[in-house]
Order: C-alpha cells, then sequence, then structure tokens
C-alpha cells in the first residue's frame, strides 16, 4: 500500500485548510494527495464501480473547496471528517438513502485517536486495521464489514446472515470492545 | 434513555450506524443535551472512521485529480495585479519643485512599477511550473502505488487466475485475477473499441444472487487493451466472471451481450 504522496509534510492539515479557505488551488491539490487514496479505496469497496467511487472522491473534494469555511480543525480531524463524509455518501448511494451532505459534517465533529497525515503513518494505520480485523473471529468480522461497508443495522444483519438478532448484537458489540481496544491512542 | 449511555460501545455502534429504533432515538435525544457523550461520540466516529483502512490502498485514477484541479480552477477568483498609481505630490511643494521632482521621480516610479509587474509575472510563472512539476510527480506515484498494489495482491498465493474467453464470432481475451480473502479483482482485456454511448461492465456472478457490477470501462488505447481493480463485497463468492457490452455509464444487472466470460474453477 502507498497512499497519495504528501506534497508537503512540513504543511499541517489546519495550515492547509486554512489556505483552503483563502482560495489556495495548490493547497486543496496537496490535501487530495494526502487522503485520495484512503478515500478512493474505502469509497471503492462500498460500492465496487469505479466511475461511481470516483464522482462521490470529486464531490467531496468540491464541496471541502467550498465549505472549508465551516470546518474547524481545532475541533474535529480532516481525514476522519472526510471519512466519515465519503462513507455516508457511499452508503447513501449504495442503499438509495437521502443524499448526506457536508451540511450535517458541519455538527458532526470527528476527532481521530491517530495522526494520519503522512503517507508512512497511513502504511502504519493500515498494519494495525488489518491486524485488529484478522483478530477477530470470522462471523465478527463479517458482522464488522456488512456494517461499515454496507451499512446495515442490526436487524439487517440478521437478516442477511440468518442469524438471530441477540447474537448479532452480541457479536457486534464484543467485535467493537476488541477494536477499541486496539484503536486506543 | 434519560441518562448516558451505560456502556462505552454504545457510542461505536451508534457511530457505526447498526442501532435502529427506540435504541436509536434514544442515544440521539441523550446526545442533544449531555456535552460530555457527544465528545465521546466524536471519539468514536473517529475510532470508526478507522475501518476504512481494512481495506487495500488503491490510488485513483491520476486523471480524477486533473478533473477536480480544473473544475476548481475555473471557479476560484484569480488574484489580479492591482493598478501601479503614481505618488501623490504634497499640495504645499512649490511648483518649480514639484516639476523638478516630477521629473526625477516619475522615470523612477514607472521603473518600479515596471519591474513589479515583471516579477510578479515571473514568480506565478515559476509557481504554475512548480506546481505542474508537483502533480506530475504525484501523478507517477499514484500509479505506482496502484501497480504494487496490484502486484502484491496479484503474487498472493490463493489469488485465482479466471481465464475470460469471447462467445464464438466474437473477438477478444481476458484474464481476472481474483482473491477473494482480500477481495480484490484484477482485470486484464483486450477488447474490441466500442462507440461513445456504450461501454464494457464487468460482472461477478455469485454462487448464488444475482451478478454483481464491478464496474465499467473503455479500451485504454488503439490495441483496445483494458486494465480495471475493482473490489467485491465480503461474504460473496464468486461463480465465474463476465463482461457485457452496455450503454454509457452501465446498468445495474447485465442487460447487453456477453463479450468475455469465464468460470472460477
Amino acid at each position: 500500500m502507498e497512499p497519495g504522496p504528501n506534497a508537503d509534510l512540513r504543511v499541517s492539515d489546519r495550515v492547509l485548510v486554512e489556505r483552503v479557505v483563502a482560495r489556495d488551488e495548490a493547497a486543496l491539490a496537496a490535501i487530495y494527495d494526502r487522503y485520495s487514496v484512503m478515500l478512493h479505496s474505502m469509497v471503492m469497496r462500498v460500492l465496487r464501480d469505479t466511475q461511481a467511487a470516483e464522482e462521490i472522491l470529486q464531490d467531496i473534494f468540491f464541496q471541502l473547496w467550498n465549505n472549508a469555511v465551516k470546518f474547524d480543525p481545532e475541533r474535529g480531524s480532516l481525514p476522519g471528517w472526510l471519512l466519515v463524509s465519503a462513507r455516508n455518501r457511499a452508503i447513501s448511494r449504495l442503499r438509495r438513502f437521502h443524499r448526506v451532505g457536508m451540511e450535517e459534517l458541519e455538527e458532526n465533529m470527528v476527532v481521530v485517536p491517530f495522526n494520519v497525515e503522512s503517507t508512512l503513518s497511513q502504511e502504519q494505520m493500515v498494519r494495525k486495521v488489518k491486524g485488529a480485523i484478522d483478530a477477530l473471529s470470522e462471523v465478527q468480522k463479517e458482522a464488522v464489514q456488512l456494517a461499515y461497508f454496507e451499512g446495515l443495522t442490526h436487524t439487517e444483519i440478521a437478516e442477511r446472515t440468518g442469524e438471530p438478532l441477540g447474537t448479532v448484537k452480541t457479536r457486534l458489540r464484543s467485535a467493537i470492545e476488541s477494536l477499541r481496544k486496539t484503536f486506543r491512542p | 434513555m434519560n441518562g448516558h449511555p451505560t456502556r462505552e460501545e454504545d457510542f461505536d455502534l451508534y457511530a457505526l450506524g447498526v442501532m435502529e429504533g427506540e435504541e436509536r432515538q434514544a442515544v440521539e435525544e441523550h446526545l442533544a443535551e449531555c456535552a460530555d457523550c457527544s465528545r465521546k461520540l466524536e471519539e468514536a466516529r473517529g475510532r470508526i472512521a478507522l475501518l476504512a483502512f481494512a481495506v487495500p490502498q488503491v490510488a485513483p485514477n491520476p486523471r480524477l485529480k486533473e478533473r477536480l484541479m480544473a473544475h476548481v480552477g475555473g471557479m476560484a477568483p484569480r488574484f489580479e495585479p492591482q493598478q501601479q498609481l503614481p505618488p501623490a505630490i504634497p499640495e504645499k511643494i512649490s511648483i518649480f519643485a514639484s516639476r523638478w521632482w516630477a521629473a526625477i521621480l516619475s522615470p523612477l516610479v514607472f521603473g518600479l512599477a515596471t519591474a513589479t509587474v515583471v516579477l510578479w509575472v515571473d514568480n506565478e510563472d515559476l509557481q504554475k511550473q512548480v506546481r505542474s512539476l508537483r502533480a506530475s510527480v504525484q501523478e507517477q506515484q499514484n500509479e505506482l502505488a496502484a501497480a504494487r498494489g496490484v502486484i502484491n495482491a496479484a503474487a498472493e498465493v490463493d489469488t485465482l487466475a479466471v481465464n475470460l474467453a469471447p462467445p464464438p464470432n466474437v473477438s477478444g481475451r481476458g484474464v481476472v485475477r481474483y482473491n477473494e480473502r482480500h477481495g480484490m479483482v484484477l482485470l486484464n482485456a483486450l477488447l474490441a473499441p466500442l462507440p461513445a454511448e456504450k461501454t464494457y461492465q464487468l460482472w461477478l456472478v455469485p454462487v448464488q444472487g444475482n451478478p454483481i457490477s464491478l464496474g465499467i470501462f473503455t479500451p485504454e488505447d488503439n490495441n483496445g487493451s483494458a486494465y480495471m481493480v475493482s473490489s467485491v463485497p465480503a461474504g460473496v463468492r464468486a461463480k465465474a466472471f463476465a463482461i457485457t457490452v452496455e450503454a454509457s455509464g452501465g446498468v445495474p444487472q447485465p442487460t447487453g451481450p456477453k463479450v468475455l466470460i469465464g468460470p472460477v474453477s
């Protein structure tokens, strides 16, 4: 895995966002370089459609260009904000939900417990998350993937897997307990 | 739920989106009035967001960035250099003195203004060149990242090579490299060019259920070579792969003629 190169690691996300607010195209390009691989990989996994994934990526960065002033880097993480926004849009498209836009995200801040601004930190995060997922049982892994990548609820996962609702809830809760330990900063 | 969620995992389960009905409503009502729990939810959103790193990292097509920046560039207000104004002459200075100083200063001011404009234009050109070079390097590195991802997946021992063959009287050939564990599909194919209103669409035919679209594509050169990386949903087992010709933009389920098909042995 090699995420997009970071145009200039000496420049923090906070500074890049400030420059985007000032309509600096190079700053938007730097943010794209930093996070497009991560976003594209996740959206592709949800939608399995190159064209749809590219549309969502373009939409996300275009919305960032127009709404960066509403993002508060002191309160939340830019990659977290982008990931939540991209996942919401991908799941909405997959399931034909109403479109979830940046308007909702303005109030929904995301605090990521790790810095993933650099290529190296993203590579480390891939290893960390894959290790955490591999440590789950197969049924836990399936439940987490159905929830995260397909946007299914407890009941829908139970219907999809043919398992009792209570079993699915217990399975997901224990999986989350395990993941929380891994994601402890 | 009138009080705080009783278990810390509730925040993560809410962020994951699995809660529903009264359970979800109770959490939402509490979050609306509890700043501490809202902060915990922000942290849970961050943890859940990291699950995105569980999939193989695949770079987007470099053309996407070009399109985005072109779109953004078309909308950004352009910086224009301000017109250089001659300096104001103090009212109290004598007419003789003002003419004298004006004769000396005017060429100097004009020279400085000209030099400023020339330097500004040079600086803009240099910045454009730097941006262009950076974009070029980034494109190459993205392509390298994508290639590395493909090589890594293709090298796995459990990656299957599925040969795609055309029906009688149709030309073309292809290979799908399929790794069920990673949920990754790599397509290499040689196909005839299509008219603009048509596209090729790759399908996974699962052991159970309807075909699943893995994306649309068109040959990238005059030789008809096509290449695509796609993902397979968790829990889906492939019985076969097929390529059909569909209307531009693709379709939810295959309707057009099959041009290549191959069973997973």
